[in-house]
């Protein structure tokens, strides 16, 4: 008797446990899409320095409204399965041109700037999944003279952030956000930079 | 402290919530809060890092990454573990700069810049919850109860590779000299 009545309750686990592993998979599933669980990439205007984040460009200054934005790389390709944010060159180069053109340094025309800027993304590091997320951004920034190619400034500037559940309760967006915030907080250090070069 | 309060309400929330939801639904429940809270998180090697690639889509994990930065240069971005002294990490950037080099078939490299550091790294600490289904008990979810917090070692290196021929600065350096130096080290 008890050899029969053994697999007929390991069965009726198996059974309950297949139950269980469906049901948790179906709620998690809809859960997830319902409560916008995709993530997205980085977008950038919340990378752009708002206005009073670093000094403005000096009235009497070279560089200022004379800074073109020449090339800027190094972005990432978006995620496929959308499970992580990404921050591509292009929404990189929107940020940088929409900050530098808020402190005023980006030329009206860049054929007529003075300078010359590259940037690129050197690394992104994300943060490992957690309550608080933590995202280091490096960008290497290269401006040189138009009228002779003269390296003015070339550094790699760090930049960090880290943002906790109180800053945003979903995870996804959580992990957008902080990439976000270490790339603006990266071009605002450069913003500064600026103005040293140009106390210069 | 924030963030610590934060955790406590949603511990105290989360067990009043359980004790109305039972069997499979609170399996799926903890499941999704989990899901949705924290991702999908990643468990680092035991290890030192070894000379290995990193995660070059997503940039995660340990290792190192390279991008091409135009004219002839290259970045070279090194991430160790916790297990992974500075030193180590700085030999896996200098390694992979060497590669490089070789892999486009020069001979020499300049190092345009070096920037040496600390990643901030959080992870979550948590307690198994005891699930118990048909008399048996099983541990299928965690409960946050804290957070560690770490620092761990990264190295960035901007190279340029030197012409095949020429006269080489005092600066250069010799790929062909790292590579020997440094290989019985990871391989």
């Amino acid at each position: 008797m008890k050899s029969v009545a053994r697999p007929a309750a390991s069965s009726d686990r198996g059974e309950s446990a297949s139950a269980i592993v469906v049901g948790a998979a179906a709620v998690c599933v809809s859960g997830i899409l319902l409560l916008g669980g995709c993530a997205t990439p980085a977008k950038p205007a919340n990378m752009a320095v708002p206005a009073g984040e670093a000094p403005q460009a000096a009235a009497d200054s070279a560089l200022r409204y004379g800074i073109a934005v020449v090339a800027v790389g190094g972005g990432e390709a978006p995620s496929r399965d959308m499970t992580y944010s990404t921050v591509g060159a292009a929404e990189l180069e929107q940020a940088l041109r929409e900050s530098l053109r808020r402190y005023g340094y980006l030329s009206a025309r860049d054929a007529d700037a003075p300078l010359r800027l590259n940037a690129f993304l050197l690394s992104l590091r994300r943060p490992h999944r957690g309550f608080t997320m933590t995202a280091t951004s490096q960008v290497r920034y290269k401006m040189s003279r138009a009228v002779d190619g003269k390296v003015v400034y070339d550094d790699i500037v760090q930049a960090s952030a880290t943002l906790t559940v109180d800053d945003e309760f979903m995870g996804v967006s959580r992990d957008r956000m902080v990439l976000e915030t270490a790339i603006r907080r990266n071009i605002a250090q450069f913003l500064r930079v600026l103005y040293t070069l140009d106390a210069k | 402290m924030k963030g610590r309060l934060s955790l406590s309400v949603m511990s105290q929330s989360a067990g009043q919530l359980l004790r109305y939801v039972g069997g499979p639904a609170r399996v799926s429940f903890v499941a999704c809060t989990f899901v949705l809270l924290l991702g999908c998180a990643h468990r680092p090697p035991d290890g030192p890092t070894g000379y290995v690639s990193m995660n070059s889509s997503t940039g995660a994990g340990y290792g190192y990454m390279d991008k091409y930065l135009g004219d002839d240069e290259y970045s070279v971005v090194v991430a160790g573990n916790r297990f992974t002294s500075p030193e180590r990490v700085a030999e896996i950037s200098l390694l992979r700069a060497a590669r490089i080099t070789q892999e486009q078939n020069r001979t020499h490299f300049m190092v345009l810049n070096r920037n040496a550091g600390t990643y901030t790294v959080h992870q979550a600490q948590t307690v198994p919850l005891p699930v118990v289904q048909a008399g048996i008990p099983r541990y299928l979810a965690y409960i946050p109860v804290g957070e560690n917090t770490r620092r761990e070692p990264t190295v960035t290196v901007l190279i340029r590779l030197l012409p095949l021929r020429g006269v080489y600065p005092e600066d250069a350096v010799d790929a062909g000299a790292v590579i020997d130096r440094l290989k019985g080290r990871f391989e």
